[in-house]
């Protein structure tokens, strides 16, 4: 999901960055300052997971936790996770310092989206089942993200065999793993500090 | 609150000084060996060569066997006797050195190069039968030290991804910080 330099095209790079740039602005403005110390701490998780690679067969693949960072943030998971991706490029060249943008876009917007729309279901609630919930945040997050980046190379004009590079780039076994991630992460959080949660 | 913030300052400002400083007196080593001679280079980790720089040299018995100065290039060379594992150290003051090693076989395999060469020299018919079939295997044994250096140089930046992970969040834990302060301003004005 790290778009690396020189792949995509001039419009793709500058609308992604436009988008990026609005996302993070809204973000920070909504974040509120007792919340910072969380964000840093999940930017720096965001930024440590992509070095916990899961061998999935032939392949190795790594995590991404967009998911677990847009329950704990909400509109916040954008500036925290575009500050993870700036510096993964700065320091690793893991993804494109142009593409930064664009990769915000792709891996921040699928939580923010998730979070917006299934908000009511993460309040106290007695019926609500903390468990799935996250599973499915975890789960679409990175689903979503996956299908954004697919969508960014699709626009740059890569010759896409449509369907057999979406089964490639979708890597199933991460999603469920991811979803698992999520859930677990998030129930316990609800166990031992409620408060942690951004509901 | 004004004087917490003066002494930080100043104690921030003073491990800057001190960590630029020890960056500058890294002395990085480079020796190999040409003929019957060891070639030396030295210079400080950003580039500048270690001039009038102590050389020592000592054997695999631990012996000194040379003691020198490096030019204005940073650069010296000591003609040895006899092959042997050497131990190359060279000092730029203030506690600060570095050294290098030279194995005994990167020595005897030049050695056995010159041989070859003098014998090539005898008979002109021989000397093109000889370097073809020898080419390699003198290329190879040449070869072998560079392999090893650039081997150890390859798991030395690959190590250094721990450190730059704990820079990364460094990092990010010092943006959030500094959005931190901006916000608690805004909030006040």
């Amino acid at each position: 999901m790290h778009i690396s330099e020189g792949v995509l095209s001039m419009p793709v790079l500058i609308g992604g960055a436009v988008i990026g740039l609005a996302g993070v602005a809204i973000g920070l403005k909504k974040i509120e300052s007792d919340q910072l110390p969380k964000a840093g701490i999940m930017s720096a998780a965001f930024f440590v997971a992509s070095f916990i690679h899961v061998p999935i067969g032939a392949t190795n693949i790594h995590l991404t936790l967009n998911g677990l960072v847009g329950i704990l943030l909400g509109y916040g998971a954008f500036p925290v996770i575009t500050v993870g991706l700036l510096l993964q490029a700065l320091l690793f060249q893991f993804g494109g310092l142009t593409a930064l943008g664009v990769n915000s876009v792709v891996i921040a917007l699928p939580p923010v989206f998730l979070f917006i729309i299934l908000k009511r279901f993460l309040a106290p609630n007695k019926d609500r089942n903390l468990f799935i919930i996250s599973f499915a945040f975890g789960f679409l997050s990175v689903l979503m993200s996956t299908l954004l980046m697919i969508i960014a190379l699709l626009l740059t004009g890569e010759a896409f065999n449509t369907i057999s590079s979406i089964i490639f780039a979708l890597n199933i076994p991460i999603l469920f793993i991811e979803g698992a991630i999520t859930a677990f992460c998030v129930t316990f959080i609800a166990k031992v500090k409620p408060g942690l949660l951004n509901v | 609150m004004q004087k917490k913030t003066i002494s930080s300052a100043i104690i921030l400002a003073i491990t800057l000084i001190f960590s630029a400083s020890l960056y500058a007196h890294r002395v990085n080593v480079f020796a190999w060996v040409e003929g019957s001679k060891i070639f030396i280079e030295s210079n400080f980790a950003g580039g500048k060569p270690v001039k009038s720089g102590t050389v020592l040299i000592k054997n695999a018995s631990d012996q000194i066997v040379f003691e020198g100065v490096t030019n204005e290039n940073g650069e010296a060379e000591y003609q040895f006797n006899q092959p042997s594992d050497y131990l190359i150290t060279v000092k730029a003051g203030s506690g600060h050195q570095g050294d290098w090693k030279i194995n005994k076989h990167e020595i005897t395999g030049d050695s056995e190069d010159q041989m070859e060469e003098v014998k090539t020299d005898e008979t002109a018919e021989i000397t093109v039968s000889i370097d073809n079939k020898n080419l390699s295997a003198l290329l190879d044994q040449k070869l072998k030290s560079i392999h090893g250096q650039l081997k150890s140089l390859r798991q030395e930046i690959q190590s250094n991804k721990i450190r730059d992970i704990i820079s990364g969040i460094g990092f990010i834990l010092g943006i959030f910080g500094v959005i931190a302060i901006l916000k608690s301003r805004t909030k006040r004005s």
